[in-house]
């Protein structure tokens, strides 16, 4: 594998450093069903644990340098019609973890009560500091 | 050497996933009201487990999880292992991504972890938050 040194990026008008393009690609990303906890595909996850109905963890094969890193998440639903209040999102600030993180997924109810479950796809990407 | 993270790039490109036969049923015996958790290998870590030449050493991860945040890490800079079989890497994963409390440290008498094929797993989800581990053993 050859390696490309270069300190600054241009399409020929903007030009940024290299580090905008290497320090802001997604570390860790997925998709998912929570059902069984499958991934459809990934990169730098290990394994998804299904801990119960609309609860996943996902397992990092190369660990994030801390907890602080930012989450991105979404869900959708297996069938064509999305619904407006449907969600995945970080289980707790507990749970976000250097080596891993827990998803909730669902959708709220009338009182934007979340209501935890497996009816929908999830995914989710990571953007921080590797460890 | 390169990074993991660059190791794990290069074997994405290069390898077909593998979606594994087996899953680990585990229960936390902190938590006794929560189900069992089912953890499923990713078809593209197992992909680089079986190719080799990927993945650190699991006395690395084992090593960091002492290591505090913002400390320097072992495992993104260590030697890579050779190829796996497929219940290497399944024991491999047990090691690093279940707490050591569940297959090392528990006590009991209770069966609180499984490997089982695939075909084991309920895929009824009706009662998923009831889930806990048969405990009847099959003697042969």
């Amino acid at each position: 594998m050859s390696t490309l040194n270069v300190e600054n990026i241009s399409d020929g008008a903007d030009t940024i450093a290299a580090g905008y393009v290497v320090h802001g690609s997604a570390k860790v990303w997925v998709s998912f069903t929570p059902a069984g906890a499958t991934a459809f595909d990934s990169f730098n996850v290990a394994s998804l644990v299904d801990n119960g109905a609309g609860d996943t963890s996902v397992n990092f094969t190369n660990a994030m340098a801390n907890g602080n890193y930012v989450q991105v998440s979404e869900a959708e639903h297996a069938n064509a019609v999305q619904a407006a209040d449907m969600t995945c999102r970080l289980r707790s600030r507990a749970d976000r973890l250097a080596a891993s993180t827990r998803l909730s997924t669902g959708d709220s109810d009338a009182a934007k009560n979340m209501d935890v479950n497996d009816n929908w796809t999830s995914a989710t990407a990571i953007l921080g500091d590797l460890a | 050497m390169m990074h993991l993270w660059d190791r794990l790039a290069e074997a994405k490109a290069r390898l077909t996933p593998v979606q594994s036969h087996y899953r680990v049923l585990f229960e936390n015996p902190e938590d006794l009201d929560a189900p069992a958790a089912v953890l499923c290998p990713d078809p593209n870590w197992m992909a680089a487990a079986l190719a080799g030449g990927v993945l650190p050493p699991i006395d690395t991860y084992l090593r960091d999880q002492g290591v505090a945040d913002g400390e320097p890490k072992e495992h993104p800079y260590a030697e890579p292992i050779g190829a796996m079989t497929e219940e290497e890497a399944i024991e491999y994963l047990v090691m690093k991504d279940i707490p050591p409390q569940i297959w090392r440290d528990y006590k009991g008498n209770r069966c609180i972890l499984k490997i089982v094929p695939v075909e084991m797993i309920p895929s009824d989800r009706s009662f998923r938050n009831a889930w806990k581990i048969n405990q009847e053993m099959e003697l042969a």
